[in-house]
């Protein structure tokens, strides 16, 4: 690895290229040299305001520049950053400064629980000085808290080589090209948007911050105003543009270089509008989890565009596969398990758990719940998570397989399956609708029964006014199976 | 103006509009919120809202999105 921390690699860009345009937001932009000058400046500040090496500095997290500096400047001085999402509630800030016992919160929120600043009080602050060296690659850099749709929130720590790794992960798989622009309108406390910034600061090119894509006229914008050259999104994101826009992204064929997914699966129909629309941009699905992040990488404008496939292992990662026993398997379709991953880029811990971090990750290797195969070319693919895979009489059957026939039926606005306790089977699937105009169900069952095997058909099915979702779009399947 | 809250509040049924003025910069209301309430609007009013309309300040109030409604409505 060419760093040993994306600040460095902020810092070499800063002597390099120090007028190279490094990130923007919505109130203005940065070049790479300004953009250090800002860090080394709040870095100076923390110092002065008692932070110490090993201390846990939590953020409230904002789509702007500032956020960025903030977290570096922390990190610069051998503190951990934590990031909150952006209406974490004061139970929730709370909670975490204690999990973490946090030195300093940074944002709007009020609270008692430890020293607090607004990010207002760090404006305008600048050196060409350093406080002190660069933080070694294997040191803490940052602490970040998964989202808990499937149970409750972990802290996952992460050392600096893992970040710089996870961005060549990301740099690599979607081949990304100098001065690259690429835009962010996924919340930058999240793996998701982080992950794809650090990538384009190892590779100096430039970021571009949006608040989402809702203002979607400010999306057209940056795309023409920067000739922007990727975009990285969820597929919620997608379904947005697509929604307000119509067709008017494919406007930009030719221009953008690619489109990188991921947080969750692209249903298909987006995915074939998108081939239509963008038929010279690659097209990339990244996988991963929040604990080895972006370890598989598909580029689904390719060859190996199979159904349920997620690609081959990024430059960083070996995907393995084991069963229930933690028994290491020759996997195959008809003899899947769950999915192992290591690399360079995986977790240090969880932080403060280490009965968690022993069952998730042995020798290496961290286990996801996610259940799958290699096949005999190398590719991965994967049936759902092993926590949403509903053991039905015996069958196993993925939630987003339903989802996806489901959501292709005229009148399903959007859909999710959950887990329904059945006295004969077990569980059972059960479908949750939102429609956009009146349909018949039983039409919907029809629809459903000429694509899916018997056992796969949801035994109810509820037309709900909106699937529960978390801020990045994921299903929240607890919540499903509560109603 | 009680008639397009309950229009609005069909989309996003806890929010309070009444007193509410800072629906967007406040986090109150997000994007799937306003692609809700654009659908609503739309449907209900019968007309299209352009991208260049889709701003924050058109969407911080329920006033404001009466005033953006009954412009697009005129024209």
């Amino acid at each position: 690895m060419k760093f040993h921390s994306i600040v460095e690699a902020i810092k070499d860009y800063s002597i390099v290229k120090p007028d190279r345009l490094c990130l923007v937001d919505n109130g203005g932009s940065v070049t790479y040299k300004e953009f250090y000058r800002r860090i080394c400046g709040t870095a100076f500040f923390l110092r002065g305001r008692g932070i110490k090496p090993g201390d846990r500095v939590v953020a409230s997290a904002a789509q702007r520049i500032d956020f960025l500096v903030l977290c570096h400047a922390v990190q610069m001085i051998g503190a951990v950053f934590v990031p909150l999402e952006k209406n974490a509630g004061p139970g929730r800030i709370d909670d975490i400064i204690r999990k973490t016992e946090a030195s300093l919160y940074v944002g709007p929120a009020k609270t008692a629980a430890c020293p607090a600043m607004q990010a207002t009080e760090l404006a305008g602050l600048e050196s060409d000085r350093e406080p002190c060296s660069l933080p070694e690659a294997d040191s803490d850099s940052m602490i970040l808290f998964t989202t808990g749709t499937t149970g409750t929130s972990k802290g996952i720590l992460f050392v600096h080589s893992a970040e710089v790794a996870v961005a060549e992960n990301v740099k690599f798989g979607v081949a990304m090209k100098s001065d690259n622009v690429e835009i962010i309108p996924m919340p930058i406390n999240h793996s998701f948007g982080l992950r794809r910034y650090f990538a384009d600061m190892i590779d100096g090119g430039t970021a571009i911050l949006l608040d989402g894509v809702v203002f979607i006229d400010r999306l057209f914008q940056m795309l023409t105003r920067y000739r922007a050259t990727a975009i990285a999104m969820a597929p919620s994101a997608l379904a947005i543009i697509l929604k307000l826009s119509g067709d008017k992204i494919g406007e930009y064929n030719g221009q953008l270089d690619y489109i990188q997914f991921g947080s969750s699966p692209l249903p298909e129909a987006e995915k074939e509008k998108l081939l239509q629309l963008l038929p010279d941009c690659r097209l990339y699905n990244m996988y991963g989890t929040t604990e080895a992040g972006c370890s598989c990488v598909l580029n689904f404008n390719g060859p190996e565009n199979f159904p349920h496939c997620i690609g081959r292992p990024t430059c960083h990662s070996v995907i393995s596969v084991e069963n229930e026993a933690g028994e290491p398997i020759r996997s195959s379709e008809s003899n899947p398990g769950y999915l192992l991953c290591s690399g360079g880029m995986c977790m240090k811990e969880y932080y403060q758990d280490p009965a968690l971090t022993a069952s998730t990750m042995r020798r290496g290797l961290v286990r996801s719940d996610d259940i799958g195969y290699i096949d005999k070319d190398g590719l991965i693919y994967i049936l759902g998570r092993a926590d949403d895979v509903i053991n039905t009489g015996g069958n196993k059957v993925s939630p987003g397989e339903i989802e996806e026939v489901a959501g292709a039926f005229p009148g399903v606005a959007d859909c999710a399956c959950a887990s329904m306790r059945d006295p004969l089977l077990g569980h059972v699937p059960k479908l949750f609708i939102v429609t956009d105009k009146p349909l018949s169900v039983e039409r919907l069952y029809q629809f459903m029964a000429g694509k899916l095997e018997k056992f796969k058909l949801p035994k109810a099915i509820e037309i709900i006014p909106e699937i529960p979702r978390t801020y990045n779009g994921k299903i929240w399947r607890n919540k499903l199976e509560g109603l | 103006m009680d008639d397009f809250i309950k229009v609005l509040l069909k989309a996003t049924p806890n929010v309070d509009y009444k007193n509410e003025k800072h629906l967007v910069d406040d986090g109150i209301i997000d994007s799937l919120d306003i692609v809700s309430i654009i659908s609503e609007l739309s449907d209900a009013y019968d007309l299209n809202i352009p991208p260049a309309e889709i701003t924050p300040e058109n969407f911080n109030s329920a006033e404001a999105m009466k005033a953006l409604v009954d412009r697009l409505l005129e024209d």
